[in-house]
């Protein structure tokens, strides 16, 4: 019989295996050739924001104590998100039947989840992640010289602590698929329309825990906002509130799996009703989370374009987010990450927009379009 | 004349550059209930999958009720009821959700099967209200194939369906086939290694063998070796010699 430290490196080398294949092999060419365009692209934006970082300084000075915040926070939840994601992901392979039913010893078993934290995968992740947050601009805005350092330190930390965080009972459950739902009246009222219950079908286990979600956490954010707008007379404080929660909401949640299961691929639905049924769920939940927001914002100051200006923002973030995860509906980890660089990218263009570069996101969006809807029709692409 | 349901001319397929299946042709007309059988790895699957567009044919063309499976997906797709494998089904979703989703895109109802309580019949009317994910596989394969038979389409494909069934409901769906089928408006294909149980069911018999259809047999064939004779027939056939037991 195998030892346990021969099983685990054969199981990392498999993983490696499957996540070089899934970058490189014949089905995926595509794939990886526009990933790799889009990173030269990405490069170029992020060397021009480096260029017109003191322009991009000075639209928000006055705030540095709040970007440096800010920049920690996204990278503690960049490594945090990563590590979760890598450990979540050894874990379940841990507990997968064929591993499950061998007799190691209980302490075989813990060093095997501690050695499972750092497979090849996660260290590609965590780089990646690591080198979007940190040459991305966040951590640069406040100051290079003395937070490089604090912020790969604050990535490192994130991923470990991710990693631990996945409680070995969850990864179980994920694994045996004992799917325990209770049912959400709100999210299934949403979610009757032809086709019906693709939106369930697309967060599975999620629904019942963000329909919490997202009547708890935000709702106090949501007073927050609307308290700053009261205080301050401002839209701002409301309207940004809406915007930034309704896409991080949308982001949570949106799952495009459905599209690649035979289950809805033998019906004979059109790919976008199909793309529709998926998306409807997340969509109304990110737009009613910044409905109160966005209405209390007009109401404090109805003549400001900010209102206005912060939900054209989230539609248009959301339809991005919707356009690559329909095109990487089976790895929303990777569907977010080329969202980021993506923000990225814009967030230097933002400042210039001009006629190429809307015409260089159309491309871009009929590509992304198109090659979704190939993989729903045919199956590759 | 009974419609053409089925038209598959030297068709090829596979995964990934390789091939698994070529130079199928079959015609498929309503009345008629094909047995496709084979090794395992002959390619029975993936010519089910190219026929429901899963995946895309290399070669030749694919129309079902007359419609190109390519350039009109959504009227070929209409005419078909294919059972999915029963670890692909939604596992977060109940079995009545999954059958209202379906039945919604198919513009029926959630129960409107050609065989009035089909959930009674095939009995599993007590775990339609379970998530999949917690159903046992032969529950599974029942909704399935009951997802595969709403709204009655006209040609249906059951690729091994009926492995993981009860006898008395693979008994009782085989008679439903049968009767369906027999209005001359359907036609099904039955995919399975259970040669003995298609002597009373198929009308036409074909043996696929290394990606190839290496033999057929039509309805005067099979009523010749009749319902007990058919094994002994393929046997016959795919080894050369006269098959015998003991």
């Amino acid at each position: 019989m195998l030892k346990p430290d021969t099983l685990l490196l054969r199981l990392r080398l498999s993983r490696w295996r499957r996540f070089v294949g899934s970058c490189f092999g014949p089905s995926a060419r595509t794939r990886a050739g526009f990933g790799a365009a889009l990173l030269l692209v990405c490069l170029g934006g992020l060397g021009s924001l480096w260029r017109d970082r003191a322009g991009i300084a000075s639209v928000i000075t006055g705030r540095p104590a709040l970007m440096a915040v800010l920049a920690s926070a996204t990278a503690l939840l960049a490594g945090f998100s990563a590590g979760r994601v890598t450990s979540g992901t050894a874990r379940m392979d841990l507990a997968s039947p064929w591993l499950a039913t061998l007799p190691w010893s209980a302490r075989d078993r813990r060093r095997a989840v501690a050695l499972s934290c750092l497979p090849p995968y996660g260290v590609v992740v965590a780089s990646i992640l690591t080198a979007v947050v940190l040459e991305g601009g966040l951590v640069r805005w406040t100051d290079m010289e003395r937070t490089g350092p604090l912020g790969l330190g604050l990535v490192s930390m994130g991923f470990v602590c991710g990693g631990f965080s996945v409680p070995p009972a969850i990864a179980g459950r994920r694994q045996s698929r004992r799917v325990v739902r209770r049912r959400s009246a709100l999210l299934d009222g949403l979610d009757r329309t032809r086709p019906r219950w693709l939106g369930n079908w697309a967060l599975g286990r999620l629904a019942t825990i963000k329909a919490r979600l997202f009547l708890i956490l935000p709702a106090i954010l949501c007073l927050l906002g609307i308290a700053g707008s009261i205080q301050t007379g401002t839209a701002w404080p409301a309207a940004l509130t809406g915007a930034v929660g309704g896409h991080l909401i949308f982001l949570h949640i949106l799952r495009c799996h459905p599209l690649r299961a035979n289950a809805l691929r033998v019906l004979p639905v059109p790919f976008g009703r199909a793309a529709w049924g998926v998306v409807r769920l997340p969509l109304a939940l990110s737009l009613g989370w910044f409905a109160p927001l966005g209405l209390a914002a007009f109401a404090v100051a109805p003549g400001d374009p900010t209102t206005a200006g912060c939900l054209i923002s989230l539609v248009s973030l959301d339809g991005l987010m919707i356009l690559i995860s329909l095109w990487l509906a089976d790895s929303p980890p990777a569907a977010m990450l080329l969202h980021a660089t993506a923000l990225l990218m814009g967030a230097q263009y933002a400042l210039r927009l001009g006629i190429s570069e809307a015409a260089l996101a159309l491309v871009l969006a009929i590509v992304l379009w198109r090659g979704a809807k190939r993989r729903f029709v045919r199956g590759t692409g | 004349m009974p419609p053409v349901l089925l038209d598959l001319s030297d068709v090829a397929a596979g995964y990934g550059g390789r091939i698994a299946i070529q130079d199928a042709s079959l015609r498929l007309e309503g009345g008629q209930l094909l047995g496709l059988i084979g090794p395992n790895g002959a390619g029975k699957s993936t010519l089910l999958r190219a026929v429901a567009g899963l995946i895309p044919a290399l070669a030749g063309s694919v129309a079902i009720d007359g419609h190109p499976i390519l350039s009109e997906r959504e009227r070929a797709l209409s005419a078909l009821g294919y059972a999915v494998d029963p670890a692909e089904l939604p596992a977060a979703l109940t079995g009545r959700q999954y059958l209202e989703m379906v039945a919604s895109v198919r513009r029926c109802q959630a129960t409107d099967w050609p065989e009035p309580e089909l959930d009674h019949v095939l009995g599993f009317r007590a775990w339609l209200d379970t998530p999949l994910a917690q159903c046992s596989l032969g529950t599974r394969a029942k909704l399935s194939i009951a997802a595969a038979l709403l709204g009655a389409p006209a040609l249906l494909v059951l690729d091994e369906s009926l492995n993981g069934l009860d006898p008395v409901s693979s008994w009782r769906l085989r008679q439903i086939l049968q009767r369906m089928v027999a209005t001359g408006r359907h036609a099904a294909i039955l995919s399975t290694h259970q040669i003995e149980m298609l002597g009373s069911l198929c009308t036409d018999l074909v043996y696929v063998e290394d990606g190839r259809i290496a033999y057929r047999w039509n309805r005067l064939d099979l009523e010749t070796a009749g319902p007990g004779g058919i094994e002994a027939m393929v046997m016959t056939a795919v080894t050369g010699t006269a098959a015998t037991i003991g």
